[in-house]
């Protein structure tokens, strides 16, 4: 993946550009190749997130829900 | 609880940290007028035959995250440097009716995103972290400046100093203590609890900032435990490893069962991370509006704009996983009254390093790491304690007991029987 790519992409849809800085700008494209890496870890869970998989703000909330 | 005149406690602390905390860092605010005027009341209250409860006159020093009353919050960032607060945050409200007296504000990373503290250093050794980002919380406990002190906790920040600094750190349940009036990171990740000397000293904290009264100590028959292992304790140094061995071995010794479990903490970790970004947006949206990107390190304005512009998609994962992980750990519980893993997988860095080096070899950035294992208890808001076990290399090595959603006094009754097993006597030699 290019990841310069990916960031300009992301930042675009909300209306962001990269910053001018090219320190800061690879800085923040490792940031997001954590965070991508993250949502795919995530993505890759042992059994899918399914339709009684709802979200929980509250993880308290959560107790029992599995 | 010391019956210590609240006076004679204040000026011991203050005179503690003017003799300490230049080298160390750990407060960026000290409230001595204050902090005296409220100890001679205490005391006059005391004389009276009144006394509010085990906390009365004892000095207590607040990150400088919550507001306090008329005292600057500046979350660790220049922006906030005229942020005088105009009341006290829920907890220092409960703090004062404990007859605690707030006696400073501490050092925070910037809006607590972030484990370095820069400005405090670690008392056990100046070349170290003392980890974050309720660092100044954790470095001024382990240097006796107070016995107690409050921190917050969004992917580790009272567990990480407290590990690295060698002090008892409490993240009990999600909502157990008010977040009102502490500046969030992530609403729904966020947690606020003791930093302490000791199990006792958390304990006493934790009634007083929870409201919730301790319940009379149940006997406990021997504990069981579940040590966390496998693949996703592979980043945890052998050396820190075998400090958590050497408890688990005395653990037994007295009687105690220890068996081996999983949980996929990688996973968890990573959903709590794509919860954090996005409301870290959310929350700094209006501060970020009207007073634009000047003032923020490019590593919280690169997690901000990144919280910007992660998908519906991602935050909704996050949330989603959380009832699996919450219903995984609490299966975990059943039949065991905690979990035990090493609180971070190494001793506290160096303070000019950005990347930790593993076993393996391999290097991964300081904050990534020292999240990867407390990370996963912010997405099921389980109550966790840290408690230093031993020593590697000089400096402190803690152990995280993971307990039951709400099962936070029950968790302190096993974390001291814990602590009474690692029997941990060193304390930082620190030269005024």
């Amino acid at each position: 993946m290019d990841i310069a790519e990916a960031l300009r992409t992301r930042l675009a849809a909300a209306g962001l550009e990269p910053p001018a800085d090219a320190h800061d700008r690879k800085r923040m494209e490792r940031d997001l190749a954590v965070h991508l890496e993250r949502v795919a870890v995530l993505a890759e869970a042992d059994e899918p997130l399914g339709r009684d998989d709802p979200p929980y703000t509250d993880p308290t909330r959560a107790m029992g829900s599995a | 609880m010391s019956r210590t005149a609240s006076v004679k406690r204040v000026e011991e602390a203050l005179g503690r940290i003017e003799a300490l905390d230049g080298q160390l860092g750990a407060f960026v605010a000290v409230l001595a007028d204050e902090a005296k005027a409220e100890a001679a009341a205490r005391d006059a209250e005391r004389a009276g035959g009144q006394v509010r409860g085990p906390l009365h006159g004892a000095p207590v020093a607040v990150k400088d995250l919550v507001d306090v009353a008329g005292v600057v919050t500046a979350a660790g960032s220049p922006k906030l440097a005229a942020n005088r607060a105009e009341r006290d945050a829920a907890v220092v409200e409960r703090l004062r009716r404990a007859g605690a007296v707030p006696i400073g504000k501490t050092r925070t990373h910037e809006f607590a995103y972030g484990v370095l503290t820069p400005g405090t250093v670690n008392p056990w050794d100046e070349t170290r972290i003392a980890g974050g980002s309720s660092g100044g919380s954790a470095a001024a406990v382990a240097a006796g400046m107070v016995r107690f002190a409050v921190g917050s906790d969004t992917a580790g920040s009272i567990r990480i100093p407290a590990a690295c600094c060698g002090v008892v750190g409490f993240k009990p349940t999600y909502g157990a203590v008010p977040a009102v009036g502490v500046f969030p990171l992530s609403w729904s990740c966020d947690h606020v609890g003791p930093i302490a000397a000791d199990v006792e000293s958390a304990t006493l904290l934790f009634e007083a900032l929870s409201g919730l009264p301790a319940p009379a100590p149940m006997p406990l028959a021997p504990l069981r435990l579940g040590r966390l292992v496998g693949a996703e304790l592979a980043l945890v140094d052998p050396a820190v490893n075998e400090a958590v061995d050497r408890l688990c071995g005395r653990l037994e010794s007295g009687g105690a069962r220890v068996d081996e479990v999983e949980l996929p903490l990688r996973v968890a970790r990573s959903a709590a991370a794509t919860i954090v970004l996005p409301e870290m947006a959310a929350a700094h949206a209006r501060l970020l509006a009207e007073t634009g990107e000047e003032g923020y390190s490019p590593h919280v304005l690169s997690a901000i704009r990144l919280g910007q512009s992660a998908l519906a998609t991602e935050y909704l994962a996050g949330l989603r996983y959380r009832g699996r992980f919450v219903a995984l750990v609490e299966e975990l519980l059943d039949g065991r009254d905690a979990l035990l893993l090493p609180t971070i997988p190494v001793v506290a860095p160096d303070r000019d390093s950005r990347v930790v080096r593993l076993g393996d070899g391999s290097e991964v950035g300081v904050q990534v790491t020292l999240t990867a294992l407390p990370g996963a208890f912010n997405l099921s808001g389980s109550p966790v304690v840290s408690i230093p076990v031993g020593l590697v290399d000089g400096l402190p090595v803690g152990a995280s007991l993971v307990g039951r959603i709400g099962g936070d006094y029950r968790l302190l009754q096993v974390a001291a029987v814990v602590e009474d097993a690692a029997h941990f006597t060193a304390r930082p030699v620190l030269h005024a």
